[in-house]
């Protein structure tokens, strides 16, 4: 079975995080979609030109190509990779495919997946249509960075947090409803510890962390050592959550401060 | 079309004209709209209870007598309605007692006085505007008596109470066998939203240990759950209209449901907690994907109309009491977003005429269907119960 990710942006922190996770976990995607942006485009050429580089130098090339992932914030992409990883990642970067699509739900893009055999998506691209999901080759992939089914929908890391419940990540199959997939991983983070400065970094390193079980994930599904669970309670409608009002974003943060 | 060239409508009119129509075609944030992100802050939500509070005021200073009249933008000030003056007592009564303001507590008194003054002898008090002379009508005489309990309970005044169990006898008296009012109901017909006339009853019951007060609420309780109510939390027989009883208003539907929620809580009955509950979250779920609640609901919950502010109010009410009987913060999420939505509604234009400053309209933009061009008092009266009861439950969250 392949493997691959889409994301917005080949410089975003998550796609960043989760390639190194599944690169960590000896997994090298065989393909990535890039969505196609006026911004993202200079990036697109970025990435065909490092691996064109890497063809041409090998492995000294790779982490040039890493290199031009790596921002700022994330740190350096480059894992600490076994041997034999890193002999797949260089096979990985000599016959990589890196597509630039239009959009997820792109009749183009469409074609493309489903010709790309039996696969595993990861997907950071936006909501999907049902044209796309009923693609019967594919398992497209969403990271939840909470507990389903009990946060469904928005700002459920606040959520959870308001309620005062573990914070979790969920890996679960994409379906028509929204985060009401069959489930395929679940494992709760750890934030012990974790100094709060504000909600919003708060939610960046529960992204952050929830991405990193990316890898741990998908090889535990391709080893058969886990399988997808129907999620329950699909037709309530107070386990699908709303966006915050800023009223009790501020009642949230007053309770964390005590 | 005639109401634009009187000024003070006209400015009315063509403010709603610019931010409804503007605010549908937008989402830019510099354009004012209920489905942009506003929000506002406690004090600011204070603000708008304050001025609700004047506006309830003003309209009392507006009658002859001691009762609440509405604004209409080109026929003026109404005379008092008789039903709405008795439940914009305990509104009144408890802001007053919020801001520690004797003069506000002395006039929901004299409200309360004034109806006393005018109950039928047969212990009912009319329907709809004191001028207009109508007899007595079971809802309006349940609202009623909602005032003179909220007065009995303040200052423990004996007349209140006498005049409250005459016209809960009045109620009991002219029930039907099967538990629904018909005569001298609304236009002759038996209606759901009577769910509102049983709480009186129950604190009645509560207050006097009168058995019957009890059984007749519940009777009426359980007509509305077992036979009237659809399996999606609709309900039939639900409209203040023959014609449109198909699709009933909000404001209407906001009544039934509170009814049997407030029963529900008051008996400790999971069935009738249940049923109200059924039908808040449809309309819980509808408001969250749509960001606003139409003025009607068909039986598979289609809505249609402008918006009623008066029913989104109710809701917003019957949202924040599930909050605090289930500690679901998502029902006060929803109700914090909804208030957003009304104080945008009210918070119409600068140096605004005293005649409607602080009013909520009876639809919006104001030339919707109901009551259309107007100020009803029971759409500031809700609208303050609604924030005065997320008040209190923010206080409860914090304390939490």
């Amino acid at each position: 079975m392949k493997t691959g990710l889409t994301t917005f942006n080949l410089k975003s922190r998550e796609f960043q995080i989760q390639l190194n996770s599944m690169l960590k976990a000896d997994i090298i995607p065989d393909f990535i979609l890039v969505h196609y942006g006026g911004t993202f485009s200079k990036l697109i050429r970025l990435a065909r030109f490092a691996l064109k580089t890497v063809r041409q130098y090998r492995l000294k090339s790779i982490s040039f190509l890493l290199k031009k992932f790596t921002t700022k914030q994330s740190g350096n992409i480059l894992p600490e990779m076994s041997d034999e990883g890193y002999s797949r990642l260089r096979s990985f970067l000599k016959s990589a495919s890196i597509y630039n699509v239009r959009g997820i739900n792109d009749r183009s893009t469409i074609r493309k997946i489903s010709r790309l055999g039996e696969s595993v998506i990861v997907c950071n691209s936006g909501i999907l249509k049902s044209n796309v999901l009923i693609l019967n080759n594919v398992i497209f992939l969403n990271i939840h960075s909470s507990k389903l089914p009990q946060y469904r929908g928005m700002n459920n890391v606040e959520w959870a947090l308001y309620e005062s419940n573990d914070i979790y990540v969920t890996v679960h199959r994409i379906s028509r409803g929204m985060d009401e997939g069959d489930i395929l991983f679940q494992k709760k983070i750890d934030i012990s510890g974790l100094k709060l400065i504000s909600l919003e970094d708060f939610r960046q390193y529960v992204f952050s962390k929830s991405y990193e079980f990316t890898g741990e994930a998908i090889s535990a599904f391709l080893d058969n050592k886990i399988s997808f669970v129907p999620q329950t309670e699909k037709d309530n409608p107070l386990m699908q959550y709303y966006s915050m009002h800023p009223i009790l974003k501020n009642v949230l943060l007053k309770k964390l401060d005590r | 079309m005639f109401s634009l060239l009187i000024p003070k409508a006209g400015k009315i009119v063509r403010k709603d004209i610019v931010r409804y129509c503007l605010g549908q075609r937008t989402t830019h944030p510099l354009t004012i709209n209920p489905w942009s992100e506003n929000t506002y802050s406690p004090e600011e939500r204070d603000l708008a209870m304050g001025k609700a509070a004047a506006w309830l005021l003003h309209s009392q200073d507006s009658m002859k007598d001691a009762g609440f009249g509405s604004y209409h933008l080109i026929n003026k000030w109404s005379s008092s309605y008789v039903e709405t003056t008795g439940y914009i007592i305990p509104t009144l009564l408890d802001y007053g007692i919020l801001i520690n303001n004797v003069e506000v507590v002395s006039k929901a008194i004299r409200s309360a006085e004034w109806l006393k003054s005018i109950q039928k002898l047969s212990g009912g008090w009319q329907g709809e505007c004191i001028d207009d002379n109508r007899p007595e009508i079971v809802f309006n005489t349940g609202q009623v008596v909602r005032g003179l309990i909220s007065i009995f309970k303040y200052n423990g005044d004996r007349g209140m109470l006498d005049s409250a169990i005459k016209a809960c006898n009045w109620l009991c008296e002219i029930q039907e066998e099967e538990g629904y009012w018909r005569k001298h109901a609304f236009r002759n017909v038996e209606r759901v939203y009577d769910s509102y006339v049983d709480l009186p009853l129950l604190q009645m019951f509560e207050i006097t240990g009168n058995e019957i007060y009890r059984q007749r609420a519940l009777k009426n309780l359980y007509w509305i759950i077992e036979k009237k109510q659809h399996q999606n939390g609709w309900f039939d027989d639900c409209d203040n209209t023959i014609k449109h009883n198909d699709m009933p208003i909000l404001h209407t539907i906001g009544y039934t449901i509170d009814g049997l929620l407030d029963c529900g809580i008051l008996l400790n009955d999971n069935m009738l907690i249940e049923a109200a509950r059924k039908s808040a979250d449809k309309l819980f779920e509808i408001f969250n994907s749509k960001k606003y609640l139409k003025g009607r609901y068909d039986r598979d919950w289609n809505g249609s109309e402008f918006i009623i502010p008066t029913g989104c109010a109710q809701i917003a009410i019957v949202w924040l009491k599930l909050y605090r009987k289930t500690g679901n913060a998502q029902y006060l999420n929803a109700s914090l977003k909804m208030n957003d939505l009304l104080i945008f509604i009210q918070d119409r234009i600068k140096n605004e005429h005293p005649d409607t400053k602080g009013a909520i309209p009876g639809s919006y933009p104001v030339w919707g269907k109901y009551e259309p061009f107007s100020f009803p008092n029971w759409a500031t009266k809700f609208f303050m119960d609604s924030l005065y009861l997320e008040k209190k439950c923010m206080e409860e969250a914090l304390s939490k």
